[in-house]
């Protein structure tokens, strides 16, 4: 491991890594603001300052920063986290390049989970709600797994994909048979869209503990991580809890996800493509990968989100959706660049 | 030789056995679904009412509600069936199918445009299907175009990839029309995206008959084709097949048949792989028994969901599509985990 | 008396030209291997003659006719070709992959007449596939999948067969046995073979004419005595090899090779 040309190469993606990082950095703070300023009304930039800083409860253009605008970026920022290290930790967890929160299915088990217990049991609260979240990821997750680990030929990328499709198929049709039953359908829709417009500051507290828990937790098993992406035998060579990391990050995955879903509604893609875009810049090491998944996907959901809000004005996009339409040619160009035996279903 | 041609059945006509017994299936669960719902009528009642006599009150709801349900019900599960048979052969993959494809997706794209931006709940007959084969054949050419690389073999997971994820999209664009529609047609689309037999006007049913006679004759004709080119690209060049002609030939026929179906049944999504499934585990991989086979199977999946559906009190109003694909997912894991 | 005669025949792959010439006459009623080094263009040949990939340019002919002017189906009464290592749906039995070969002679739903299935028994008999007629091909072994492939172009009826490397994934005997069974064919029927091998010695074997290929074109054209030299060696293959008689057949063969020390191998 500690080998010259290793170390001197470790050092280049450090410095790529804090470029990374500061260009990332600076490319949020600006969206932030364009966030905050541009919309369905504009707002002037002192009127953001003044919002977040000098509060005035008679100015309108401050009550939308600082109630409407602000709690919604900060529940794109955490879906943007959320989604692209729940992606990234898949990914280096199962070895499979396709791997993705909402491809998986693992959306469509929170999503089904929250329907059910918001048609039978409405009057549960917003913490319950995460609960209940966390407990359909679970379900969706157990089921990948068994696809996963009781196939005959180990995990390829195509059976991934497949069999996350199969159980987004099923969970969805379930909860389609829930909504149509009870005759919400509209009301659903809106939420399985995936739109952030609703947030209210309580979302955003009750999601916040979590958040944070997931994303500590997350960088904590990051080095375990870039050991195991040498192999289940090497890591353990190498002293890895191979057993312990794997559970730390389904663990990690279902619930970063469940907060996505909880705060937004299912999105698709965000875990795709950006660990795919950062292994681009910093390499494999998952020390650098996941704090640069983070900011790139805050980055990524605050500028569709952002698009959504704008191009349409005052209508506006479900940012999910505006995230599909980015994201399939991505898929579709990492599919074509798959070598061959990789698919060799 | 002959000692053993004897001994056992041909595949073939093993294969025609066992497709005249899966008719005889056909039949009866046909006629018991003519019993299910809240007026009860017996086997006998059916019969004699489908030939002229019974009441009058049992000729109306046989030959206005429970008749044509049924009979779409078949030709829905008879469209996909065929239609994943082809698409399983020509490429050589036993997860290939109208909804994984993503061809379905791609018709489902265009009648759903129809139905939010035209036409309220769906009501040409004829325009429908002929959208719905655009859509189908569109979606096809795009899954080809992107899911194929020049220089390379065709890499048939490669497509279903495509395919899947085209859907993704397909489905991020119909959400958003459904989120700027009324009401009622929000609830219409919802319905046939998650798979309602909708077009229980005769008018529909006579349309997709037809239509599903033509593509079907046109399909089953090339029966011997798609065997050799199940067998591989290479050998069936070899044997004087024209690969590439008979394949666009056959696609399209595919796409003909699944489109029809969803149109007026909605997205069946595990149908076209599932029937196939079953079928090959019965008749074998001979096509002209496969083809056959496969749809009669998918045609009693539809006939069963359906009666589920109808039967069942706490299923009452749900669209059959969802009952299919609850009972089919599983299956399809299953599959997924020892192919 | 010549079963395939090719004159500048031009193959590649997406304007990527692998062979830019070839003139080959193939003599009828005799076992003809191509030799040559990977790349060399051997199998390229192999599939443009049996059509399954597009020539640019130029003639071939089949029998005294020009093949672009025949019919699909009638140029497969006429020759048969055995891709390499090709592979079946499992469940498909030995008799329904044979009776396949009977694909150029049937019309409609196609039914076998008794004249189809008299020649499916027998391609079945003569490559001794006969008692595992009705088993699923996937219970086969290599060998014998590969009889029941030639069984399947026997089928075909026709007096001329290409195979495409085929003894590769097979051991020592069940090489033997293939190329044994086509020398059979070869002697009671009068089918002209042409394939593609990758062994020199078993080439040389087994049959009468070797064409020696290099970067595309042929080297040298012959029976085994004329092609299989230490030149050969050299040019085609980059090897320094002693060429000896064979002890069982007098046929030369390749008995021990180094790689060649100089630079003119490039």
């Amino acid at each position: 491991m500690e080998r010259i040309d290793g170390q001197r190469k470790k050092f280049g993606n450090t410095k790529k890594f804090t470029v990374f990082m500061a260009v990332g950095a600076a490319a949020l703070v600006a969206m932030m603001f364009l966030f905050m300023r541009f919309g369905a009304e504009n707002v002037s930039s002192a009127d953001v300052w003044n919002a977040l800083f000098a509060f005035d409860g008679d100015n309108f253009n401050h009550i939308v920063v600082r109630d409407m605008r602000l709690p919604r970026l900060l529940a794109d920022i955490m879906v943007g986290v959320s989604l692209a290290l729940a992606g990234a930790v898949m990914q280096g967890n199962t070895k499979n390049p396709m791997a993705d929160s909402g491809i998986m299915g693992i959306s469509s088990g929170s999503i089904f989970a929250i329907v059910l217990v918001m048609t039978f049991l409405p009057g549960v609260s917003r913490l319950e709600r995460i609960a209940f979240s966390c407990a359909g990821a679970a379900v969706a997750t157990l089921l990948i797994y068994a696809v996963a680990l009781m196939g005959r030929r180990g995990i390829t990328a195509e059976r991934m994909v497949l069999s996350g499709m199969a159980i987004s198929t099923l969970f969805n049709s379930v909860t389609s048979a829930v909504v149509l039953k009870d005759g919400t359908s509209a009301l659903m829709l809106k939420y399985t869209a995936g739109s952030s417009a609703n947030t209210i500051w309580p979302d955003v507290y009750i999601a916040a503990p979590f958040f944070v828990a997931g994303l500590v937790v997350a960088l904590m098993i990051s080095r375990s991580l870039t050991v195991m992406n040498l192999g289940d035998d090497v890591s353990k060579g190498l002293g890895a809890n191979t057993k312990l990391i794997k559970l730390l990050c389904t663990v990690v995955v279902l619930v970063l996800s469940a907060i996505a879903v909880i705060i937004i509604g299912p999105v698709s893609y965000v875990g795709l493509m950006v660990p795919h875009i950062v292994r681009y810049f910093v390499g494999t090491d998952y020390r650098l990968i996941l704090p640069s998944c983070a900011v790139l996907g805050a980055v990524l959901v605050v500028f569709v989100d952002f698009l959504a809000r704008v191009l349409i004005a005052p209508l506006e996009f479900p940012v999910g959706i505006l995230i599909t339409i980015i994201g399939v040619p991505f898929f579709i160009f990492i599919s074509r660049r798959q070598k061959s035996d990789a698919f060799s279903g | 030789m002959n000692s053993i041609v004897k001994k056992r059945l041909s595949p073939l006509r093993k294969g025609v056995y066992v497709n005249a017994a899966l008719l005889f299936l056909l039949i009866a669960v046909f006629l018991v679904g003519c019993n299910v719902g809240q007026y009860r009528m017996s086997v006998g009642e059916v019969i004699s009412t489908l030939f002229g006599g019974g009441t009058d009150l049992g000729r109306v709801i046989l030959f206005e509600e429970r008749l044509p349900r049924i009979c779409l019900a078949v030709m829905v599960g008879l469209g996909m069936g065929m239609s994943g048979v082809v698409m399983q052969d020509l490429l050589h993959n036993d997860l290939a199918s109208p909804g994984t494809l993503g061809v379905s997706a791609g018709s489902g794209l265009f009648v759903t445009l129809y139905v939010a931006l035209i036409q309220g709940n769906g009501s040409s007959a004829v325009l429908m299907p002929i959208l719905a084969l655009f859509g189908g054949l569109l979606s096809a050419g795009l899954i080809f175009l992107f899911g194929t690389r020049r220089k390379q073999r065709l890499q048939p997971t490669r497509l279903i990839m495509t395919g899947v994820a085209m859907s993704s999209a397909y489905g991020a664009v119909s959400t958003f029309l459904m989120l700027i529609i009324d009401e009622s047609r929000l609830e219409f689309l919802q319905r046939w995206q998650s798979g309602e037999l909708w077009g229980t006007e005769w008018e529909y049913i006579v349309v997709f008959a037809v239509w599903l006679l033509l593509f079907g004759v046109m399909t089953y004709r090339q029966g011997r084709v798609l065997n050799v080119i199940n067998v591989g690209y290479d050998v069936a060049r070899g044997l004087g097949v024209n690969v590439g002609r008979q394949f666009l030939y056959l696609s399209v026929c595919a796409v003909a048949l699944a489109s029809a179906s969803v149109a007026f049944g909605g997205n069946f999504f595990f149908l076209g792989l599932i029937g196939p499934h079953i079928a090959r585990r019965l008749v074998g991989t001979d096509a002209r028994v496969l083809m056959p086979a496969s749809g009669i199977i998918a045609g009693i999946i539809v006939m069963l969901a359906d009666m589920l559906v109808q039967g069942l009190e706490f299923l009452a109003n749900i669209p059959a599509g969802i009952v299919v694909s609850v009972l089919s997912v599983p299956y399809f894991l299953y599959l997924l985990m020892r192919s | 008396m010549n079963s395939i005669v090719t004159k500048q025949l031009k193959v590649g792959y997406d304007g990527n030209i692998v062979v830019p010439s070839f003139d080959a006459e193939i003599r009828q009623g005799k076992i003809t291997s191509i030799i040559g080094a990977n790349g060399c263009g051997k199998s390229t040949v192999l599939k443009a003659i049996g059509r399954i990939i597009r020539s640019e340019s130029g003639v071939i002919i089949i029998n005294d006719s020009d093949m672009s002017s025949m019919k699909n189906k009638d140029i497969a009464k006429q020759m048969a070709i055995l891709p390499q290592t090709p592979t079946a749906p499992g469940t498909l039995t030995c008799r329904e992959l044979v009776a396949y070969g009977r694909f150029p002679y049937q019309r409609g739903f196609g039914r076998l007449t008794k004249e189809d299935k008299d020649i499916v028994g027998w391609a079945l008999e003569v490559t001794n596939m006969g008692d595992f007629a009705d088993r699923e091909i996937a219970s086969l072994s290599g060998g014998q999948r590969q009889r029941v492939w030639i069984a399947m172009a026997l089928a075909q009826q026709t007096g001329i067969i290409l195979l495409d490397e085929p003894t590769t994934y097979l051991d020592l005997a069940h090489q033997l046995e293939v190329l044994e069974l086509l020398k059979q064919l070869n002697e009671n029927q009068n089918t002209t073979i042409v394939m593609v091998l990758h062994d020199l010695n078993l080439a040389s074997r087994y049959s009468h004419y070797m064409l020696a290929m290099k970067d595309g074109r042929i080297e040298v054209y012959g029976e085994p005595k004329e092609v299989m030299t230490e030149t050969m060696l050299e040019h085609c293959f980059g090897i320094d090899g002693d060429i000896v008689a064979d002890r069982r057949s007098g046929k030369p063969m390749c008995l021990s090779f180094d790689l060649v020390k100089n630079d003119k191998s490039d």
